[in-house]
């Protein structure tokens, strides 16, 4: 019983983790369409992460021992979601320790760390990201709690297999979507895309996440990059299967997969739209962007009260 | 063995080091050690008798002197052991450091620091374990008072100042804590802690004794917004005394407060518990906020233990709630978080004391912006100060996580005893919040541990720093250990804690975790299990193990070595984001609350094109001491000096008043 | 006894109008004289109320007034006295006051024996009070409180017969110390201040 938890814990880890290159160059592919280029292939980013993987890198004497481990732990922090993550595929398990705060949590670890080695090196871009990076957070964190409360509430714990199973097949009302709306507005903040962050830019005055990983170079570089898409991924897997709960039933069967992979593509093809509409904001705009996906939480639970 | 053996062992030996340190006055070496041993000992017998009592069920003892108010009975039940258990603990720990941190006090009063340090310990052992409400008042006085004279050691202007402040601060406090405890005393008939039961007082009397017993303790405990002594006085002290006040001191105002409202008030309406929460919440936000904007690193700290109590009497206040809606399941829950944030916050925070003593130690600054490179030169404290940061930052799978945790569930369950909407909303809002502290915590400390510990060193004075002694070391080290274990182990932290509730609950109420599998710690009312740290654990290092095997798959690779990337020039240490620029932003967002107010100064003899001198300065201003305690103090003056026009120091005029007086007696005696 | 009444009565009445240092110790001295008087003619013979009666002459009309007339002799610069109040106004006080105190006793205790003593020992007590509060000198102070401490003397005796001589003589202790005490800080504010006004030590005030 407990091993087979286990395993299915690694099979999703694994299952993730190689799956989120892909994802985020269906993004980059989706977003070059959008905007009449034809963009680098969708499997680009494994090429490029192969090819980090394989080069020496350049470490600043500044750096301490910190700077090496971190990318380790940012990537362990991603797999580790990836392996709690809900995936409606595997809901014929009782037992389930995966609790949604060992994820959130698995997040602020990651970013903790990686803001850390960002003030490493020195160098002002490094502080300039970790700083912003954080700042952030703290207004995504309120946010989306009250957003993943939304579901919580409904499921009446915050065990991510009673909150997949208690919103899998329901129909979709008014809470719902505001909930999703909530959450889409989240996603958007925490995988650093505009208008939060550009994902594509190397100038300081935009950059949040790049300004943190501006230091490192190679294999660890790859690493982070990679973590990056997986935790991308997890968020993308959270937002389909808990806030777009339109599925027929919880089970691994044919159609569920079907279900399961239009929600990914769908919300893939949603992320590329609107970065391709909107504009990058200014950094002190963000609390009011973030308080819209709070309020909107707030919307969705008033309405979900049964 | 018998219990009053162990704890007539610990009086006699904090007796001894009492007694004995005053004659080692010339040699400061050995009263150093002597002074500092005995508390060690003394700290580890408290230890011995909280174990003992959770060992053996309470246990009961009277001293063979009595006066007429002033029994010394003592009763360790295992709520008191508990607490008797971390003060035990921390002091130990924190009397090691003191061995080799007390030697820069030998130049000061070095015999009476000792003195007080002894008499403080003493004292916080006693508060949390005597019987009696006169003996509980003196102990708690003097617990007061030594801490006070150790706050006022520095000898600096600021810390007399907030002595004082401190001192004024506390005995209102006390004067409340006096108030709830006499009510208790008159509605019971009898002075000993074990007979203080209000079940027949009426509603205003027992409503009256817990706003004053909340307004006493909550002024010890630092809630917003009684806390204004507490980020003054707290780093005035030497940090071993810091240390104690922070990591154990605020914690018997939570003592005092579980016995009023788990023992002696019994269940109250649920708007005391609601009103618990509402401080608990703005202390908790507030508090974070202004520890992340500090960057003196005790400031900070001591800002960032209000948070803390806030994140405590969160959990005391859902608790309240629970029980007066009839939920003792979900109340057990509750008071188990805030126990369990009690010891992680002593454990934590006393760890963090301990390193930023051992920094200022080195470096003999406390302001971070001159910090920096740390890290290179002293290699474990670096490494302890992180394991701090980590678990007060809440993150797995040390011990702040799971007290964390169990907090986020007892306020997920909060809608459970509201009810309806508003519940629900209440439930959410708190949640957010503490979301948003738990956020805010660990920007605060990336930005403590990055500024202070990694890059460059950003003056001389951090450059000639070196490690520190073993016997600073030790205790960091021991206290880090315990951060992981208390995380790692936590589901035997609950049977712990369910034998300090089991006695304020009805028949089997919390059995719920008395007896938890080894690696979850789950709640009733999830069906599939709760939080499970090996799982967590096991997820984590599959993790790692992939990243090793994707970072060897092509060979270790080589390492170069190059500058950091400042656009192509050499790059110093002026260079560097400073502590005040990485909250920057959150200052600005947080700014309706902080109200920054920056000041630049440009030299103007300087030239303008090289080399000019810019100062820049932010000032945060305290929205409490603005709305609160401003005004309280323009009142207070305004009065004085009303009093001031009456006390000319003429003795004519002051015989001038006892005559009217008199006088006006006599015409009053005769009824006219 | 009632002569013996209405020449404390003077005697009070004629300290408010003193304005020589000297002249109001002098009155002191003779007022200390007629209550120890009062006290003989009220103990008709009882033993412990002649250890008193000696004991007020000794203390009141030898020792304090030797040692004030000391103290005025050192203050040669400063014979007069420097009332707040001038003469004629601090009698119609004085007469105020004794009014005030008829009045209190007539109203409370009429029909007491001795109401008489008893009305007159309580003006002298709030003339001892005025006369503290209306003079700047230490020495008027001092005699100020003399004449209280006789006219609680005198309350004492008019009500219980004289009170049991332990406590009598702790009161002639307390006295003789205070007194002591008096004369030294006055003393010693002379030789720091130059003066004996007590308006000097509103200086002290923070």
């Amino acid at each position: 019983m407990f091993l087979d938890n286990i395993m299915v814990l690694f099979v999703k880890a694994l299952f993730l983790t190689v799956m989120a290159p892909l994802v985020a160059g269906l993004i980059k592919k989706c977003k070059a369409i959008l905007q009449n280029r034809r963009g680098p292939g969708v499997f680009q980013l494994y090429f490029d992460i192969a090819k980090w993987l394989s080069k020496d890198s350049v470490i600043s004497p500044t750096t301490s021992w910190i700077f090496k481990v971190a990318p380790f732990i940012y990537f362990a922090c991603a797999v580790g979601a990836a392996g709690l993550s809900p995936l409606i595929l595997f809901t014929g398990i009782t037992v389930w320790p995966a609790d949604l705060f060992m994820v959130l949590y698995l997040f602020v670890l990651s970013r903790f760390s990686l803001a850390l080695a960002s003030l490493d090196a020195g160098s002002a871009f490094g502080g300039m990201g970790g700083s912003r990076e954080m700042y952030i957070a703290a207004l995504v964190e309120p946010a989306l709690l009250l957003t993943m409360l939304t579901v919580a509430f409904k499921a009446h714990s915050t065990n991510i297999m009673d909150m997949t199973v208690s919103v899998a097949g329901g129909a979709g009302g008014l809470s719902v979507i505001f909930a999703a709306a909530a959450f889409f507005i989240i996603l958007l903040a925490e995988t650093g895309r505009i208008p939060v962050d550009n994902p594509d830019t190397h100038l300081e005055l935009t950059m949040v996440h790049e300004g943190m990983i501006l230091e490192y170079s190679g294999r660890r570089l790859g690493l982070i990059v990679w973590a990056s898409a997986i935790k991308q991924l997890v968020l993308i897997v959270i937002f389909s299967t808990l806030f777009l709960p339109w599925t027929p039933a919880i089970g691994g069967g044919a159609s569920q997969i079907a279900w399961f992979v239009g929600k990914i593509l769908l919300t893939a093809g949603g992320l590329a739209l609107s970065e391709t509409l909107a504009n990058k904001m200014r950094l002190f705009k963000v609390p009011g962007f973030l308080a819209v996906a709070g309020l909107l939480a707030l919307l969705a639970i008033v309405a979900g009260v049964d | 063995m018998e219990f009053s053996l162990l704890y007539g062992l610990m009086l006699l030996l904090f007796a001894t080091g009492l007694l004995i340190t005053p004659f080692l006055g010339e040699k400061l070496k050995v009263a150093n050690v002597f002074a500092h041993g005995i508390a060690i000992l003394g700290s580890l017998a408290a230890v011995l008798c909280a174990s003992f009592v959770f060992v053996n069920g309470a246990q009961a003892m009277k001293l063979p002197f009595q006066l007429t108010y002033m029994a010394f009975s003592v009763r360790v039940d295992t709520l008191s052991a508990y607490f008797l258990g971390i003060i035990g603990l921390v002091a130990a720990a924190a009397s090691m450091y003191a061995i080799a941190y007390g030697k820069e006090y030998f130049k000061q009063r070095f015999i009476l620091m000792a003195e007080l340090y002894l008499a403080f310990i003493l004292s916080m052992l006693l508060v949390v374990t005597v019987n009696h409400v006169f003996m509980f008042l003196v102990v708690w006085e003097v617990m007061s008072v030594t801490s006070f004279l150790l706050v006022g050691q520095e000898n600096s202007q600021a810390s007399t100042k907030a002595a004082y402040l401190y001192l004024v601060m506390t005995h209102v406090g006390t004067a409340f804590i006096m108030t709830a405890f006499l009510l208790l005393a008159n509605s019971s008939g009898s002075m000993e802690f074990t007979a203080l039961r209000v079940l027949g007082a009426n509603e205003w009397t027992r409503n009256i004794v817990f706003l004053c017993s909340f307004i006493g303790f909550g002024m010890k405990a630092g809630i917003i917004p009684l806390h204004v002594w507490l980020p003054k006085a707290h780093p005035a002290a030497p940090t071993h005394v810091s240390a104690l006040m922070s990591g154990v001191m605020l914690k018997t105002a939570i003592y005092g407060m579980a016995r009023f409202y788990l023992e002696f008030l019994g269940i109250g309406p649920a708007w005391w518990g609601g009103m618990i929460l509402l401080f608990a919440a703005i202390s908790a936000v507030l508090g974070v906020l202004y520890a992340v904007v500090e960057h003196d690193i005790k400031s900070l700290l001591a800002y960032s233990s209000v948070e803390n109590i806030g994140l405590i009497l969160l959990g005391v206040g859902a608790g309240m709630v629970f029980m007066s809606s009839g939920l003792p399941v979900l109340a057990g829950l509750a008071w188990a978080a805030a126990f369990f944030h009690v010891f992680n916050h002593a454990v934590f925070k006393a760890l963090l004391f301990f390193g930023a003593g051992a920094v200022v130690h080195a470096t003999h600054t406390r302001d971070m912006e001159h910090h920096g490179g740390l890290i290179k030169v002293m290699p474990y404290t670096s490494v302890f100060f992180l394991i701090g940061s980590a678990a007060i930052a809440a993150l797995p799978p040390f011990n702040g996580f799971v007290s964390e945790w169990l907090l986020f569930q007892s306020l997920f369950a909060l809608p459970m005893a509201l009810g309806g909407i508003g519940g629900k909303l209440v439930g959410a809002i708190l949640i957010s919040l503490l979301g948003l502290t738990g956020a805010l915590a660990a920007a605060c400390f990336v930005k403590a541990y990055g500024i202070m510990f990694l890059a460059k060193s950003r003056s001389a004075l951090t450059e000639k720093a070196v490690e520190v002694p073993g016997l600073m070391l030790v205790p960091m080290g021991f206290m880090a250990l315990l951060c992981l274990v208390l995380g790692v182990t936590a589901p035997k932290i609950m049977v712990l804690l369910h034998q300090v509730l089991v006695a304020f609950f009805p028949e089997g109420a919390i059995d719920g975790f008395a007896s938890p599998q080894w690696f979850i710690l789950g709640t009733a009312a999830q069906a599939s299990g709760g939080l499970s740290l090996p799982v967590l654990g096991l997820v984590f290092v599959a993790g790692i193990i992939m990243a090793i095997i994707f970072y060897l798959y092509k060979g270790a690779g080589k390492t170069h070595v190059g500058e950091t990337w400042t656009c192509g020039i050499i790059p110093n240490a002026r260079m560097e984001y400073t502590a005040t620029g990485f909250s920057g932003p959150i200052r600005r967002a947080f700014g309706k609350i902080l109200r920054p107010r920056t000041m630049t100064v440009i030299n103007a003899n300087t030239s303008p094109y090289s080399g000019r001198r810019i100062v820049y300065e932010v000032h945060i201003s305290h929205v409490v001491d603005e709305l609160v305690y401003q005004p309280l103090n323009r009142y207070i003056v305004r009065l004085s000096q009303f009093m001031k026009e009456i006390q000319t120091g003429s003795v004519q005029l002051y015989i001038g008043y006892i005559m009217a007086v008199t006088v006006a007696v006599l015409i009053w005696s005769t009824r006219w | 006894m009632q002569v013996l009444a209405l020449l404390l009565l003077l005697s009070a009445f004629l300290l408010m109008r003193a304005n020589r240092l000297a002249s109001a110790v002098h009155i002191l001295l003779v007022q200390s004289a007629i209550v120890a008087a009062v006290c003989v003619m009220e103990g008709t013979a009882s033993i412990h109320m002649l250890v008193a009666a000696i004991l007020t002459i000794v203390i009141k009309v030898g020792i304090i007034p030797y040692a004030l007339l000391r103290v005025v002799k050192l203050l040669r610069h400063e014979r007069e006295v420097n009332p707040i109040l001038g003469p004629n106004a601090s009698s119609l006080v004085a007469a105020a006051t004794i009014v005030l105190a008829y009045a209190l006793i007539d109203r409370t205790l009429p029909a007491v024996l001795g109401w008489e003593t008893l009305a007159v020992s309580l003006s002298l007590v709030l003339i001892g009070l005025l006369l503290i509060t209306t003079r700047h000198q230490a020495i008027m102070q001092i005699v100020g409180l003399i004449t209280m401490e006789n006219g609680l003397y005198l309350i004492g005796l008019s009500t219980t017969h004289g009170l049991p001589l332990i406590i009598e003589l702790g009161i002639f202790f307390d006295v003789l110390v205070a007194v002591s005490v008096l004369v030294i800080l006055t003393y010693r504010l002379k030789k720091s201040f130059q003066s004996t006004d007590t308006s000097i030590l509103k200086k002290l005030k923070g």
